[in-house]
């Protein structure tokens, strides 16, 4: 059975197709990198997966049950976070974890003990009491994250997770993430870091304008070299010479 | 410099207007009523110049003193200012002040708005077509008038949004400017007290006042002139100028201010433990939406500044009241507040923003928001309309008619609930976002929220018809029995309208759920 099933997705704007006829099968208990160049459509793909976004075309299968037709029973299954959106960001940070699960219908003492979990894990327990307005970049990722963690999803979608998130606390969310995946949880990320995911995944899609270049466990898709490699030369696009004059001047 | 600034100012506004139809139609909408307002205030001018010099004088000062009054408020009340130029994302940039003053004064000036109350300004020397010296004085101090309500917009909005950025300052800012609007009428209603004469002397006394105040000195210099008071119009003149200047020095202040990058503030140990309203509510869907919509109302400034309208516009009415004896005016005071909260959420999902992600990431039943943010608006706006409608009963002597006016309070709200649950699933109005400046805005936005809430506004009133006549008639006639009927009519039709905007908005959002997201992410940036 598959964590993800996503069958030929499509998503147009206007006139640009931002996800062709996408599909990809996410292994359960998988760790499973997404990667590729900017607008490569990762965003809108991890959306329409998700429930957040309607697609054109296609469909969305979370643990076998459609997103799109059963959406309420599919989004238990999920933790989402999300990128390119807000945040509740007037509350404090423990608020927001609380009312994340609040939204599952967690019970309060239930919640009280996740909350204070996360808090502790993700090195925010010092910020508890804040407004999410005044975290740093790093911290409102992490504090997202905690939010799409409360309610013990089974699948985990994270958009950009490491973005701005300082060296030790990305170390403390690998170790949380990998946690995860030891009991049976599927972890997807998307993420520019090809060194990261070469470290992280085991597994790896490489998306570029709407499409899945290629698929499968991280030795597979690198093949000899390194993952970096394998990435250029299939997504192309690197500039030979050298930057003009004017910027090398100083 | 500054015409690089201006060039910026108008490409954003046509790349704004070109990818967005709805506003582009505000727009135009809010452009042709503007030419509708300009005509008839022409118009006035007109009929007024075959006046005596004192009629032409209470005209002149009223309209032009309104119109002042006019540009320091309306941009607070509705999402009207515009900020392209916003000196924060200017910081890093080498722009003087001055430059970036004269930008913006342009700005304020080369937009329907400015232009219309440049012309309308100028345009009072036809009302004193017969005196020539005053007209020539009227083009005067029409520029000086107009360039004291561009100013003053800009002053008002810059110094309430560096307030208000700063969240617990967003208090005082706002009872400060609310203090300031309400200085006017309150020295109007003192001018009265102390003639106590019949009523063409109290509007008299009340102009005589207006002339003297910032708000009207510049418009009674003309008039000044034409009677003969040569040694007021200097004085009138000086009031003037002298507001004119001390906005000028004020908003330089302010903008230098805030030309300044600020670092990031210390990060202070704030340890957690405290809930707040997230602790009082039972831990379901409806709940947590209940309790975060609660925090907003007092958190967020967008939504803040309304509550500081309940007791403002209760004051403001009571004083026309006092000035005109017209027990209407006060009796409306409850059902005004009442609708106030409501109408201000009419598009309300357009305050979360892209957070709506959240509750629809965990799969939150529409029915299960609609009743939560329901919930949150009755604790806030029950109570206080209740309270104020009573105030009003014992202010003006009517206590025994207090069922007849509960009836029409009750009844607006419970009304505009149920039609607000609808309307705010489907709208979603350009809004500033969270934590910028609440009073600043893309243009045309006001006319969406304006029309928008006009038509929530009639569906409500036509819902609320059949209880308000009632207690309408019960007022009229005085018959306690009545009244109670009004009650129980407008509770019965209240709840019903209530509880079906709350399921019929729960189905709305259920299926348009993810369609709003993605156009709170177009209208987002």
């Amino acid at each position: 059975m598959h964590a993800v099933e996503l069958r030929a997705l499509t998503k147009r704007f206007g006139g640009a197709t931002a996800v062709d006829e996408l599909s990809l099968a996410v292994p359960q208990g998988s760790f499973y990198g997404l990667v590729g160049p900017n607008g490569a459509g990762k965003t809108t793909t991890l959306s329409m997966a998700t429930g957040l976004l309607r697609p054109d075309a296609g469909s969305a299968f979370i643990h076998d049950i459609d997103v799109w037709r059963q959406p309420l029973e599919a989004k238990r299954l999920i933790g989402n976070l999300a990128d390119g959106v807000d945040l509740y960001d007037r509350l404090t940070g423990e608020q927001l974890i609380t009312f994340s699960g609040q939204l599952f219908g967690l019970d309060r003492d239930t919640l009280r003990e996740r909350v204070a979990d996360l808090l502790r894990l993700l090195d925010l327990e010092a910020a508890a009491g804040r407004i999410v307005a005044d975290f740093s970049a790093g911290m409102t990722k992490k504090i997202a994250l905690a939010a799409a963690l409360v309610h013990s999803p089974r699948v985990l979608v994270l958009d950009e997770p490491f973005e701005s998130v300082d060296p030790v606390s990305a170390a403390n969310i690998r170790d949380i993430l990998d946690g995860f995946v030891k009991g049976g949880g599927t972890v997807i990320v998307s993420s520019h870091s090809m060194d990261l995911v070469q470290r992280m995944c085991d597994h790896v899609a490489i998306v570029a304008a709407g499409r899945v270049l290629v698929a499968g466990t991280i030795d597979e898709v690198r093949g000899e070299g390194d993952l970096e490699t394998r990435f250029l030369e299939l997504v192309g696009g690197r500039r030979n010479g050298e930057s003009p004059a004017w910027l090398l001047r100083s | 410099m500054v015409a690089a600034l201006l060039r910026l100012r108008f490409r954003i506004l046509a790349n704004t207007l070109g990818r967005n139809t709805i506003q582009l139609i505000a727009v135009i909408v809010g452009g042709l009523s503007t030419v509708f307002l300009l005509l008839s205030g022409l118009a006035g001018l007109l009929v007024a110049s075959f006046e005596a010099p004192n009629t032409i004088q209470v005209v002149v000062v009223i309209g032009g003193s309104a119109l002042v009054l006019g540009w320091f408020v309306v941009p607070l009340m509705f999402d009207g200012v515009d900020r392209t130029l916003d000196p924060v994302k200017l910081a890093r940039f080498p722009v003087r002040p001055g430059q970036l003053m004269v930008a913006m004064f342009l700005v304020g000036v080369l937009w329907v708005p400015g232009i219309a109350t440049f012309i309308i300004a100028i345009s009072t020397a036809i009302a004193w077509m017969s005196h020539p010296l005053s007209a020539v004085l009227a083009v005067l101090s029409g520029l000086v008038g107009a360039a004291t309500c561009v100013v003053g917009s800009r002053l008002t909005t810059t110094v309430a949004g560096s307030l208000l950025r700063g969240r617990g300052a967003a208090r005082f800012g706002v009872a400060a400017l609310a203090i300031l609007v309400l200085a006017g009428p309150l020295a109007a209603t003192a001018m009265t007290e102390v003639t106590r004469g019949g009523f063409f002397a109290r509007i008299t006394a009340v102009i005589e006042a207006l002339g003297w105040t910032p708000l009207g000195a510049v418009w009674s210099i003309p008039g000044r002139v034409a009677m003969g008071d040569s040694a007021g119009a200097l004085g009138a003149s000086a009031i003037a100028v002298g507001t004119l200047v001390l906005l000028i020095l004020l908003w330089r202040l302010s903008l230098v201010s805030s030309l300044r990058v600020r670092g990031e503030a210390p990060a202070r140990a704030v340890v957690g433990g405290r809930l707040g309203a997230l602790g009082w509510f039972p831990t379901t869907p409806t709940g947590a939406v209940a309790a975060r919509s609660l925090i907003y109302w007092f958190r967020d400034a967008r939504l803040t500044r309304q509550l500081f309208l309940i007791p403002v516009l209760p004051a403001l009415m009571l004083l026309w009241w006092q000035l005109i004896h017209f027990d209407a005016i006060a009796i409306a005071v409850g059902p005004v507040v009442a609708s106030l909260l409501p109408l201000s959420v009419f598009a309300g999902l357009s305050y979360d923003g892209t957070a709506f992600a959240a509750e629809l990431s965990a799969g939150v039943r529409g029915l299960h928001d609609r009743l939560g943010r329901a919930i949150a608006l009755l604790i806030i706006a029950a109570p206080a309309a209740i309270v104020v409608q009573v105030a009003v009963a014992a202010v003006i002597g009517r206590l025994d008619d207090l069922p007849a006016m509960i009836a029409l309070t009750v009844g607006t709200l419970l009304v505009s609930v149920g039609v607000v649950s609808v309307s705010s699933a489907r709208v979603i109005v350009p809004v500033a976002r969270a934590g910028r400046n609440p009073f600043s805005s893309q243009p045309g936005s006001a006319t969406v929220a304006i029309v928008g809430s006009y038509a929530v506004t009639a569906v409500a009133g036509v819902l609320a018809a059949p209880g308000g006549a009632l207690a309408i008639v019960a007022l009229a006639i005085g018959t306690p029995v009545l009244g109670w009927a009004a009650l129980t009519v407008s509770l019965v039709i209240g709840a019903g309208v209530a509880i079906g905007g709350i399921v019929i908005g729960g189905r709305v959002l259920d299926a348009s759920g993810p369609a709003v997201l993605a156009r709170l992410q177009l209208v987002r940036d």
